[in-house]
């Protein structure tokens, strides 16, 4: 955990010390973020503290140097950490105002993650008018950017204008412009169950899904589907093949794949076997109109079954289609004509 | 056509009041039946035993205002179509004092209603049975009379000997194979009140017998009556010494000497005994629904072949199969709430049964080999539709020659991994499981055919959530009924709120089930659904007590404004809903061809006067005809709606729980 120390800034930064400027090199070049006081002087070779204190308040003073508090995890007490600034930061940070650099240093401080400007006003304790004048100017200098949270989508969240919102921020790849982006997830969720329903039925989807050879069945035997010679896909397969499908530029990791495959599970598309493979329900497949039988009428009455919910699809596009094209029924209509329910309401 | 609930005096009940539709949607529903059968006052007298639960003669003659012999008339015919049964009040069953009717309270019983429920589907599956109109015949008479003896069903044949025989021949089928059992007083009385007489009386016994002073605790001593109970209270309900006096009978009383010959000619080695009342047992019809929803499962889990083959088994072991509303778990719930410390059922003896109902699933007589399954193809497979061809080639091979030139699908990513040969052999042991068998079947295409039923049984058991078949032994199977019942119900209450409903339903509600409780945030996050949407779905499924809210205050003062509300399922609440729901819908559809047959009423009693049938055409009307069909149009949508709502039932009325 670190908090930024308020520095006091100077207009020119060429008038510290030869020392104190190397020391600044050396610590920019070095790539690291922050610096121990032990670190300083071994990198200087400064013998006393005195010395380096000087040098680092000459820093300091120009804006070129923060000292951040550390605090060890075992123990209360609290370190200093050196930070240097580079000179472009300096230089940008002493054009502002006192009150806008404080706001700037803790916008800079949340980093990614950006920060809430109630949270802003509460840190800095300067008035209302004031923080949100200092956005402003901020903003309009391109220094700071807003960016809306997914987790809060109420709150003003800034952070500095060459950062990339965290997936915190901005909810992964699910989202686009922190919105949840369902056609993208809808379109991914199809290509997923496909996958699976085509590694777990032998060419259901050939031939607009009609089983090929008259055959009213064609299924993989059981020592396929299940056991040790289970040979259905697991998440690593899934994620390899929509990767190698080019059908999106997203990046998604295994845990994205794993959310994908956890919403087909909730939606009975698929299931988990072994706990660790994925195979996709025939009701599914059915429902996509796959696994049909050559010259069965699906939409004709099945008056040797008895009935069930799950022939619903059946009846679906029957009720939608040709035979109501003078009077087509309204959602509503289809929705009583198919299932009677219509006292649910009341009840 | 509705009334006030209030009737003025001497009026006689001709309608139904309304509070038979309001009380409860069973009491609608079967009103509504119990109309069409036994009359506006029978329906009237259903529904004010089912308002009060238990009556006296005196009472019931009180609320109803019927005459006194009407009313013994109506009280007469429900408890004879076993609507309604009785108990003496005084606990004795055969009480002889002068005003019988008395002496008796009357409860309202569901099994009579339940027959006249699907009294039409029962008789069609009798009919596709046994290809023959005479067990048809008697079973209808049987389910409108209540119960019937052979003797009774004889008069209107008596002197045509053939028939009779052929009477006598279908009766005996029915009674072997079980749809037709024998009837004894237990049937038409008071279960609670029966178990409550066998409990004290066992008490007295064991006290007498074990008397206080005896070292032996309050617990234990209650642990044991109980336990005599349960015994005493099954062996009442099986009525045993009905099924041994059911064999007895001969021909002979009733047709003269001849009778026997012919008997031992049609090759019927024991005649039913005449003078047995038998009823129709709604039990067994039961288990053939079970079977046949179980079957229609498989079709939308596994595949067509699989389910004709899963049908075969199923109808190798109906007969012998667990009955769909187990007694050992009624007889808990009634066990739970016997004796001093009255807690309710405990759940460890509700799962013990279960245990012990699983076992029996697993006895020697329930047990499915591939043969068995061969056997009833040959024999019962163009009932089911299923027949030797239409197995070959159904379950992928390698080596088959259509697969040849196309790619291996299961292999496209892994193609460096040599491709499983599927075993498509039957072994050496599962060969030998019927020896007899194999020796009279030994070509190539009857091994095959094994061999694919095998695949069949197989791909049955490799679905882990509805449990249709589970494998002991290589090639010996079993039916999990007790696992899979339950399993099959919820995931059709699942399938009713994705169709009926929202697909986006399902996904909510299987999410909050997998999670337990959890608010609107990690669903949002989870099931990929936007926030506004889910507010959308929950707030209808809230509304059927699909979901429960909880709230979760944040602050001491339990501020509403700052609390999270969070979400969970109670499946048997939602159920419960669900079913009430359709039971209601059955009404409203009976209800609404009531109307029309109302509106109707004067076409159609043109239409079934002597004069004009047949000759409709003729003499109606162009708009009559127009009407006409309109008329038959609506019956026939509203019978389908009834059977379509008729078959959830059979899923959440039967089959929810043991």
């Amino acid at each position: 955990m670190s908090s930024p120390i308020i520095t006091k800034t100077v207009p020119s930064i060429s008038d510290v010390s030869e020392i104190a400027k190397s020391m600044h090199q050396m610590m920019t070049s070095d790539g690291r973020s922050s610096y121990t006081q032990s670190d300083l002087m071994e990198m200087m070779h400064l013998g006393s503290i005195k010395e380096l204190m000087s040098n680092a308040q000459e820093l300091l003073n120009k804006g070129l140097l923060k000292i951040l508090e550390s605090s060890q995890r075992d123990s209360k007490e609290k370190g200093l950490m050196f930070a240097p600034i580079s000179e472009q930061e300096a230089q940008k940070v002493n054009t502002m105002s006192n009150d806008e650099a404080m706001i700037y240093s803790y916008i800079a401080a949340a980093d990614r993650e950006g920060i809430w400007t109630k949270t802003l006003k509460a840190k800095t304790n300067l008035h209302q008018h004031v923080v949100l004048r200092c956005l402003k100017a901020l903003e309009s200098q391109s220094y700071i950017k807003s960016v809306k949270s997914v987790k809060h989508p109420q709150r003003k969240i800034y952070m500095l204008y060459h950062l990339t919102p965290s997936i915190e921020v901005t909810g992964g790849p699910w989202f686009t412009d922190s919105e949840l982006d369902t056609d993208f997830i809808d379109s991914l969720l199809i290509i997923v169950w496909k996958f699976v329903a085509s590694k777990t039925y032998p060419r259901c989807f050939k031939k607009k899904g009609i089983i090929f050879n008259g055959r009213k069945q064609y299924s993989y035997p059981a020592d396929i589907l299940s056991g040790l010679g289970c040979q259905l896909p697991t998440i690593t397969e899934i994620s390899k093949f929509i990767a190698g499908s080019g059908v999106t530029t997203v990046d998604l990791s295994l845990s994205d794949i794993k959310s994908l495959c956890d919403v087909l599970i909730y939606d009975e598309k698929l299931e988990l076997v072994d706990e660790h493979c994925y195979k996709s329900t025939w009701q599914s497949v059915l429902e996509a109109g796959g696994g049909r039988v050559e010259g069965v009428d699906v939409y004709a009455p099945q008056n040797d079954q008895i009935f069930s919910i799950k022939d619903a699809y059946r009846t679906v596009e029957a009720v939608s289609g040709g035979d109501n094209a003078e009077h087509p029924a309204t959602d509503d209509e289809n929705h009583r004509t198919r299932f009677y329910l219509n006292s649910w309401s009341a009840v | 056509m509705t009334r006030p609930n209030i009737l003025s005096d001497n009026e006689i009940p001709d309608s139904l009041p309304p509070f038979t539709k309001t009380q409860s949607p069973k009491s609608f529903l079967y009103t509504k039946i119990l109309k069409n059968y036994v009359g506006e006052q029978g329906a009237y007298v259903y529904a004010l035993l089912a308002t009060n639960e238990r009556l006296a003669f005196k009472r019931l003659l009180q609320l109803s205002r019927l005459k006194s012999s009407r009313l013994k008339k109506i009280l007469v015919s429900l408890i004879q179509l076993n609507c309604v049964v009785h108990y003496s009040k005084s606990g004795r069953s055969d009480s002889n004092s002068k005003s019988q009717m008395d002496n008796f309270y009357y409860y309202p019983n569901e099994e009579g209603c339940f027959k006249f429920l699907y009294a039409d589907d029962i008789i069609r599956c009798i009919r596709k049975e046994y290809e023959d109109e005479m067990p048809a015949t008697i079973v209808q008479n049987v389910l409108s009379m209540g119960h019937l003896t052979v003797r009774a069903f004889f008069q209107h044949a008596k002197t045509d000997k053939d028939r009779c025989l052929r009477i006598q021949k279908a009766f005996k089928r029915l009674v072997d194979d079980n749809w037709l059992s024998p009837i004894g007083k237990n049937s038409f009385l008071n279960v609670f009140d029966l178990f409550d007489k066998t409990f004290k009386k066992v008490a007295a016994e064991y006290n007498r017998e074990n008397p206080e002073s005896k070292t032996i605790s309050q617990t234990k001593r209650m642990h044991m009556i109980k336990s005599i109970t349960g015994d005493n209270f099954l062996q009442l309900l099986q009525e045993e010494h009905l099924h041994a006096e059911l064999h007895h009978s001969s021909l002979k009383s009733l047709m003269g000497n001849e009778a026997d010959d012919d008997a031992d000619e049609i090759g019927i080695s024991d005649m039913i005994n005449t003078d047995l009342p038998l009823t129709f047992s709604f039990e067994r019809y039961l288990k053939r629904v079970r079977s046949i929803h179980l079957a229609s499962e498989a079709r939308h889990r596994i595949g067509e072949i699989s389910s004709g083959v899963y049908a075969l088994a199923l109808n190798h072991v109906e007969l012998r199969s667990p009955s769909v509303r187990s007694r050992e778990a009624k007889l808990q719930r009634l066990l739970a709430n016997v004796g001093q410390t009255t807690v309710g059922l405990d759940p460890h003896a509700d799962l013990e049964t279960k245990n012990k109902l699983s076992l029996k699933d697993q006895s020697t007589g329930l047990v499915i080999r591939v043969p068995d399954v061969y056997r009833q193809l040959k024999s019962n497979g163009k009932k089911f539709g299923i027949t030797e061809s239409d197995l070959i080639k159904t379950i992928y091979d390698p080596a088959d020659s259509d697969d040849i030139g196309s790619k291996r699908p299961m292999n496209a990513l892994d193609s460096d991994v040599p491709p499983k040969k599927a075993k498509l052999e039957v072994t050496e042991s599962e060969e030998n499981d019927d020896i007899e068998f194999e020796s009279t079947t030994t070509t190539d295409s009857n091994n095959e055919v094994l061999t694919l039923i095998l695949q069949h049984l197989k791909l049955l058991t490799t679905d882990d959530n509805i449990p249709f078949l589970r494998e002991t032994s290589p090639g010996v199977f079993y039916i999990p009924f007790t696992e899979l019942v339950p399993e099959y119900t919820k995931h059709t209450f699942k399938q009713y709120i994705k169709h009926i409903m929202d697909p986006a339903c399902l996904r909510i509600y299987n999410y909050i089930e997998e999670r337990h409780l959890t608010d609107e945030k990690m669903l949002a996050k989870h099931i990929l659904i936007k926030e506004s949407d889910i507010r959308t779905h929950l707030n209808k499924m809230q509304k059927l007590r699909l979901v429960e809210v909880q709230e979760i205050p944040k602050t001491q003062d339990r501020s509403a404004i700052r609390a999270n509300f969070a979400f969970r399922v109670k499946y048997r609440n939602g159920l419960e809903v669900f079913k009430n729901s359709l039971i209601f819908n059955m009404g409203e559809v009976l209800d609404s061809l009531d109307d029309i047959r109302m509106d109707n009423k004067i076409l159609l009693d043109k239409v079934s006067r002597a004069d004009v049938k047949g000759k409709e055409q003729e003499l109606l009307l162009t708009s009559e005809l127009v009407q006409l069909q309109k008329f038959y149009e609506f019956e026939r949508q509203a019978l389908a709606k009834f059977c379509r709502l008729r078959s959830s039932l059979d899923v959440f009325e039967f089959m929810s729980e043991l």
